[in-house]
């Protein structure tokens, strides 16, 4: 009955703390496969590790750490792509753990942003995106080019986070 | 590389976040990253991005709001238009129940160039209201509380609040996400936009939306990761009880939103937030909404213990029209 509880427990705290893991594997693998993979190993060791935690602290903060060790212990194996380097990475973690803010903003303004963007914008990252579309196979039905399927992701994102910003500025003025 | 500009270096990271830099590419990035503070924040950033849109769960403040795709056709088909003459009538009837017809009106002077007129919306102080839960469900009617678990409750100075009890999903979605509580409320806009002669002014209206929240200690928060309470305004040109049978993809049909958070930590003094968006639209009704969440996804319901709400308000302000839009679609 314990283990069962202790299992549900552990479940619903994975459950809500993924989304916060996810996204800051995502920064250092932005590959979102080998992202996910990584979070899988996570789970994996924090479900081993699930007896030492305390909970009087918050789970996500716990979980990172394991997020972190997994990530290194991905990139060791993996040579598939470039990888940033190890002083750039810790760079990167030191900047998240400041906390810009910029992340709660990119959450709260998502939204309105996504919906300033072209239908054919909109339509591509919710293809490549939500859809799980390969750029091949949205070059094959866009009619053009993957490199030119990637600019155009490229670009969008780059529209989203000037979009953001732009929401951001506004507020403040 | 080395002298490249900021532009460069974005789409060095947009390369980089799509996994493809070559070796030198990834080494350039990264000794620019480690020596420029500049270059780690718009990693940073555009990571944080590409984030937010590679994680499907996303919630931007609504639950589900982040799954509502651009099915605008579908959705014209669910979400009914008025038609001019309805629009008035409906408008007649609701705003005299809102009260938006001009009682209890004040205008104030906020600059030489722009005026404030404050509205009473219903039960916006809720100390008309019962103690007790407000309705769970998605409002239908103009002018009344209604949305996740909520109640109203009595502070010891007599003062009413509303308390946000606990996260769910309004429309009882078992697949949907649960991860925050949503009060909701319809206002009429149509008898406002009557009276102010919208269309013909040579002026911008905008809509304010306040409140006040504040966050006392509870037992339940630990639980919460950055749980942050919010205020947001929707602008729609449809008839109230269809944006509700269409929530939450009836977000996508919105004229125009606002949405402001904070992040209060328990114990904290009461802060007021506001956010505004600009009534130069067709639009016919406005949603409101003040919430409270968890801070992650969640597709369980999470007691939010202390978070409370008061003095609700909507502000319309009036300004020369600018050469240059400042909110948009």
């Amino acid at each position: 009955m314990d283990h069962q509880n202790n299992h549900e427990r552990f479940t619903r705290l994975l459950l809500e703390a993924e989304p916060v893991m996810l996204r800051s594997i995502l920064v250092i693998v932005p590959n979102r496969t080998d992202a996910r993979d990584i979070l899988q190993e996570t789970a994996v060791a924090l479900w081993r590790q699930f007896d030492s935690y305390d909970p009087q602290r918050p789970f996500v903060n716990w979980a990172m750490g394991f997020a972190r060790i997994e990530t290194r212990r991905f990139l060791a194996r993996a040579q598939r792509r470039a990888q940033l380097s190890e002083k750039a990475m810790a760079a990167l973690e030191r900047e998240m753990d400041g906390d810009s803010g910029f992340e709660g903003e990119v959450e709260r303004h998502l939204a309105t942003c996504m919906q300033k963007l072209g239908e054919k914008q909109r339509r591509l990252i919710q293809g490549y995106y939500h859809e799980g579309r390969s750029p091949q196979w949205l070059a094959k039905q866009g009619s053009r080019s993957v490199e030119a399927v990637y600019k155009a992701i490229q670009r969008t994102r780059i529209d989203l986070q000037t979009c953001i910003q732009r929401q951001i500025r506004k507020e403040i003025i | 590389m080395m002298e490249s500009n900021s532009q460069d270096w974005d789409m060095l990271i947009q390369k980089h976040l799509d996994g493809l830099t070559t070796e030198e590419e990834a080494n350039a990035l990264s000794a620019r990253i480690v020596e420029d503070a500049e270059v780690r924040l718009r990693y940073l950033k555009a990571a944080q991005v590409h984030g937010a849109l590679a994680d499907e769960t996303l919630v931007l403040d609504v639950e589900s709001e982040s799954e509502v795709k651009a099915a605008a056709p579908e959705l014209q088909k669910v979400i009914g238009r008025f038609d001019w003459p309805r629009q008035v009538a409906a408008g007649l009837a609701a705003g005299m129940f809102v009260g938006l017809l001009g009682v209890g009106m004040i205008w104030a002077i906020g600059s030489p160039k722009a005026e404030a007129r404050v509205f009473d919306i219903a039960h916006g102080d809720f100390e008309s209201m019962a103690e007790g839960p407000t309705p769970t469900q998605f409002p239908v009617r103009f002018g009344e509380w209604a949305g996740n678990p909520a109640e109203v409750v009595k502070e010891a100075s007599g003062n009413k609040v509303l308390r946000f009890v606990r996260t769910a999903n309004v429309k009882g979605d078992s697949d949907g996400f649960a991860s925050n509580c949503s009060v909701f409320q319809l206002v009429d806009l149509s008898a406002l936009r009557r009276q102010l002669k919208v269309e013909q002014s040579q002026a911008q209206y905008s809509l304010e939306l306040s409140a006040r929240f504040r966050r006392a200690p509870a037992p339940s928060d630990a639980e919460l990761h950055k749980p942050k309470a919010s205020l947001r305004i929707f602008l729609f040109n449809a008839e109230p009880e269809s944006i509700g049978e269409a929530w939450p993809r009836a977000v996508q049909m919105a004229e125009a939103l606002g949405k402001k958070s904070i992040k209060p930590e328990p114990g904290d003094d009461a802060a007021t937030i506001s956010t505004s968006c600009i009534l130069d639209s067709d639009a016919t009704v406005a949603l409101i909404a003040v919430a409270a969440s968890a801070g992650f996804n969640s597709k369980t319901s999470i007691p939010l213990g202390g978070y409370f709400v008061d003095d609700v308000q909507l502000t319309v302000i009036k300004q020369p029209k600018l050469p240059v839009q400042v909110v948009s679609r």
